[in-house]
């Protein structure tokens, strides 16, 4: 993934600035900055619910602006809300997001849930509506909403905020599972988390990156 | 250029890459998806319920009984009812997605725009069939009145009135819900393109009533297939900014 001088204003306001980073494939690439900092702003564009102003990004090859349908196929995006439906049951929700990235049969998507959930050890709530669930709870099935189709670049807005000590654990293996398949950029505010789980991290402050470095440094 | 890789081979081999079957594939999940949030909500379904029998009764006491002069109004009272509905549905269309924020789950998803638009028509289209459904006999009992044997037309007629009133729906549905003025949005865009598809209806339904064929109706049936076909020109061409940008 590659970006070259994105920049997204809003008027005279800079949401982020001028921001150019690579991230190699089977890396996980922390965002860390206070809030405001532009975090959420580079995961949106990045997920193709915002458009920049200006710059250019690529993901896989793909260009940002012009092949958004290819792009949309190979990232998945959590964000600060869940994009579950209360009303349904977590089942219910994830058959209906594996089903519009095309999965038809019953059979492979039933087997993809239940692998999915295993992997958060939350399989036995499969059943439950999405309302009835704790927002730690809610927070592992929006992540396995993210990651169902198995998305090659993963983006995350804040995905540790929410979780308990259990659930943190779990996405830190998660991470480092998923490494082998799969890209990863999340955001975060907690400077140990980034640290922890990154191989690389960067800076961001009013919209601009101010350092990046190497996990460890 | 780097190579370009696919989802992991085994998930790949079970991806429906049909452009076709995938455009339907995706506007069925979006309205079953829908229908079923309305079904565990049941307070609409409720709301739809009372509305229907409360407006018949309300004007079956104010007309009395077999009234003969019945048929000079019944067109009016069908459709107002039936057009709340709508209201309805244009809230729970697009405007409670964003509200709940899972727009951002659709529009991050690699499907058609116009599916999404499909779909959600549909559901604004089934959700005021079904009011249609509780209205019609309901008042024919209620007022003692019949369409004689116009039956058919009675149903093309409010289907094709129903089903242009949904499409305006979600068009104002999607415009307003990036709005933070929605409720006041809403209607306000309504208002002028409601008419469009209302008054001939009305007209139709009005004749209908009073046992005309279809000859007579054909005028009020052009004014509305044309208003349909324009309006989902419209939306196909601009719903991808509507939506995106």
């Amino acid at each position: 993934m590659k970006t070259s001088n994105l920049s997204k204003s809003y008027g005279d306001i800079f949401a982020i600035r001028d921001v150019s980073i690579e991230i190699n494939q089977g890396e996980i690439f922390g965002l860390m900055g206070p809030n405001g900092a532009g975090k959420s702003t580079l995961i949106r564009i990045l997920s193709t619910l915002t458009k920049s102003s200006s710059g250019e990004a690529s993901i896989f090859g793909y260009n940002l602006r012009k092949d958004q349908r290819q792009v949309k196929k190979l990232i998945g995006i959590v964000l600060h809300h869940n994009l579950l439906y209360d009303e349904l049951t977590a089942k219910e929700n994830l058959s209906y997001y594996l089903r519009l990235y095309g999965f038809r049969n019953k059979e492979t998507i039933e087997k993809i849930i239940f692998e999915k959930t295993s992997q958060f050890n939350i399989v036995d709530r499969v059943e439950d509506q999405i309302g009835t669930l704790s927002s730690g709870q809610r927070k592992r099935f929006d992540i396995i909403r993210a990651t169902i189709h198995n998305p090659k670049l993963l983006l995350l807005d804040e995905p540790f905020s929410g979780l308990d000590r259990q659930g943190i654990a779990q996405l830190k293996d998660f991470f480092n599972s998923t490494k082998k398949n799969s890209t990863i950029l999340f955001s975060t505010h907690n400077q140990q988390i980034g640290e922890e789980v990154s191989d690389r991290i960067a800076t961001l402050e009013k919209g601009r990156i101010i350092e990046t470095k190497t996990s460890g440094d | 250029m780097k190579p370009k890789p696919q989802v992991t081979k085994t998930m790949e081999d079970e991806v429906s890459h049909n452009q076709i079957t995938n455009f339907f594939n995706d506007a069925w999940q979006i309205l079953l998806k829908d229908l079923r949030l309305e079904l565990r909500r049941k307070y609409e379904i409720y709301s739809i319920i009372i509305l229907a029998l409360i407006s018949n009764l309300s004007f079956g006491f104010a007309l009395g009984p077999s009234n003969p002069n019945v048929t000079d109004f019944i067109s009016g009272m069908l459709w107002v009812p039936i057009l709340f509905i709508g209201m309805l549905g244009f809230t729970t269309g697009f405007v409670r997605e964003m509200d709940r924020g899972s727009i951002e789950g659709l529009r991050a998803a690699p499907i058609s725009p116009q599916a999404i638009l499909a779909g959600k028509t549909v559901y604004i289209f089934l959700l005021m069939c079904g009011g249609a459904i509780i209205i019609i006999p309901s008042s024919m009992a209620i007022l003692n009145y019949s369409f004689h044997s116009n039956g058919f037309l009675v149903l093309l007629v409010v289907a094709l009135g129903i089903l242009n009133i949904a499409v305006i729906g979600s068009i104002v549905s999607a415009l307003a819900m990036y709005s933070q003025s929605r409720a006041l949005i809403i209607p306000a865009l309504s208002m002028p393109l409601l008419p469009g598809t209302i008054i001939p209806s009305i007209l139709a339904t009005g004749k209908l009533a009073v046992g005309a064929d279809i000859n007579s109706i054909l005028p009020e049936l052009q004014i509305n297939l044309a208003f349909l076909l324009l309006m989902i020109a419209t939306l196909w061409i601009t719903f991808e900014y509507v939506l995106y940008d």
